[in-house]
């Protein structure tokens, strides 16, 4: 095994700001110890998506926005939490495979259930259920179901397909199907929590949020997304969930002097948002809500979270996953001996 | 002696196996105070499990004569939400054999790669009580977490606390809200419900006798306006 130090250290002597919300590399914990690290996210659909559960409708919501004059209904489209950890998954192993990491020794991880390699940090972080070893490892990362900030009579569109193949159809076949697409321009804002990370992972996390750009189904043809990184909060607790942070949302944008929205319903049935403005008012409603929910939660400087992004997203993070690599076997070979 | 009512609300999608029926997985609108020691806080669990077995009584041990947390209910008046959804654990290989069922080698093991669950979805509400003991109920509150996670995919849910005049009574009494069959001692006279869920059932209405707690609620709130629960609840106390 090289070991090139890595040229930005990611130790809580390097930024001391992270020490509320994560642990030390080499004192990763068994039992959860409350570091929270909150890293808040707006997803932009950029090209057509589909998020559905059954191949063919859209999946959706309903949801009250409201405070003491006006109160409206709408219905959000959904991003459920388990096609972002999905995806975020497989992108953080073929992230690992691109930086060398299973060069040496040809222990090759999989998304197959439980046949993951429980070795790597990927494993180690997202979790995995019992292997051969019948080791069975909880996730680190959490996610939550996003909604979209307007009506999905705006952001979801039926498509028509067909399928016919080269041959004229001599019967009636099931080549014809109108899925529901979500438009692109779609937001959707999001928190994702990691429970007592070290540096590096955060570190991976944040590199999976910003170059991951696939999320649905098809992948390969649709679904391009693009996650704007807004903000992260270390403390001791979980900052507010993803439907209040969009209603907030959609309160600050009504309310905002610069836009031409009056009512809520203008808000969530508007042709378009700019995502530049709608991410400051998710950033500053999230910052309002902690305060006003009491929560013990801070912001990391905006210099230290995009040193980690471009830390985690050049060349050097392999060593750095590598160093990590090493301190999560080791904390693994200490639980399970 | 003090009570917080908690309730619950849901803001993502909440999972738990309660039933499973083929490849479909429901989840019934209930908590066990197993899982909402951990949820908020009080019990430690692990990130590695290499023993399988639960540590229910270990990791409370330190809390249960301290203060005694119900499970979680529906909210009366507010009926829960659901939402079914599919579920699919893709492979990320670029090229996957679709082995027929005969020649499958993984046809021996139970590996479910997809399937559907039916999900409490934004909208539900769920209500449960902490009673304090020795602290006094506006400690515990601050203690307790606004935001926490619940259920097999750690769905999201936020908690608000609100603290509740109780005083103790004596005599006959119809229980107020579910609690485990295994956390009092007290047996039921009379018009017992039980609700078989695991790890342990749940006592979702009964007559009792005895010394009871009785809980008083404004009448604004929704839900009755006093709730009564047996006086000496202990966690898993029958266990112990």
């Amino acid at each position: 095994m090289t070991t090139t130090p890595p040229q930005h250290m990611l130790d809580h002597d390097t930024y001391p700001e992270l020490a509320d919300g994560t642990v030390p590399a080499d004192q990763m914990t068994l039992r959860p110890q409350n570091n929270y690290t909150n890293v808040l996210v707006l997803r932009e659909l950029q090209s057509h998506a589909v998020f559905t559960t059954n191949g063919q409708d859209a999946d959706l919501a309903n949801v009250a926005v409201g405070d003491g004059d006006e109160r409206a209904e709408y219905s959000p489209g959904l991003m459920f939490m388990r096609k972002q950890t999905g995806s975020d998954r497989r992108f953080g192993k073929a992230l690992q495979r691109q930086l060398d990491l299973f060069d040496d020794d040809g222990d090759e991880c999989t998304m197959q259930v439980n046949e993951m390699c429980q070795d790597c940090p990927e494993c180690i972080l997202y979790g995995s259920a019992a292997g051969d070893d019948a080791v069975s490892i909880t996730s680190r990362v959490r996610y939550d179901t996003a909604y979209s900030l307007r009506d999905a009579t705006v952001v979801v569109d039926e498509k028509f397909q067909n399928a016919p193949g080269g041959d004229y159809a001599k019967g009636a076949e099931a080549t014809i199907r109108e899925p529901d697409f979500f438009e692109p321009g779609t937001l959707f804002p999001c928190v994702v929590t990691l429970g007592d990370a070290t540096p590096a992972e955060l570190a991976f996390v944040l590199g999976i949020t910003r170059k991951n750009k696939r999320y649905g189904a098809a992948t390969s043809r649709l679904g391009r997304t693009k996650n704007h990184v807004l903000g992260v909060y270390v403390g001791s607790e979980e900052g507010p969930a993803n439907l209040e942070l969009t209603r907030d949302a959609i309160r600050g944008l009504r309310d905002d002097e610069t836009t031409d929205y009056e009512t809520i319903r203008d808000v969530t049935s508007a042709e378009n948002l700019d995502p530049s403005l709608v991410g400051d008012h998710v950033r500053e409603r999230f910052e309002s809500r902690v305060e006003a929910d009491g929560l013990d939660l801070s912001r990391v400087s905006t210099e230290t979270v995009s040193e980690l992004i471009d830390t985690a997203t050049g060349e050097e993070f392999g060593d750095v996953l590598a160093t990590q690599r090493e301190r999560s076997r080791e904390f693994l070979a200490g639980v399970t001996e | 002696m003090e009570v917080l009512e908690a309730t619950i609300r849901v803001r993502g999608e909440v999972t738990f196996t309660s039933r499973e029926v083929g490849r479909l997985a429901d989840t019934e609108p209930y908590v066990l105070n197993t899982a909402l020691y951990y949820a908020l806080g009080l019990a430690g669990g692990r990130y590695l499990d290499t023993s399988y077995e639960p540590t229910y009584l270990a990791d409370t041990e330190h809390v249960a004569s301290e203060l005694y947390v119900s499970p979680a209910a529906p909210v009366r008046g507010v009926s829960p939400r659901y939402t079914t959804t599919t579920y699919n654990a893709s492979r990320d290989e670029y090229v996957v054999v679709n082995y027929s069922a005969q020649e499958d080698p993984y046809e021996g093991r139970n590996l479910p790669t997809f399937g559907r669950r039916r999900s409490l979805t934004q909208g539900t509400q769920l209500r449960l009580y902490v009673v304090t003991r020795d602290r006094p109920a506006s400690a515990v509150a601050d203690d307790l977490p606004t935001y926490t996670r619940l259920g097999k995919k750690r769905g999201k849910v936020r908690v608000d606390l609100t603290e509740r005049p109780v005083s103790v009574a004596t005599g006959s009494y119809e229980l107020g809200h579910p609690i485990g069959v295994d956390d009092c001692g007290d047996v039921p006279v009379a018009n017992v419900a039980t609700k078989s869920m695991q790890p342990t059932p749940l006592v979702v209405a009964g007559k009792y006798e005895g010394e009871h707690l009785v809980i008083d609620r404004p009448e604004e709130a929704p839900g009755p306006e006093t709730v009564a629960l047996p006086r000496g609840l202990v966690f898993l106390g029958e266990r112990r």
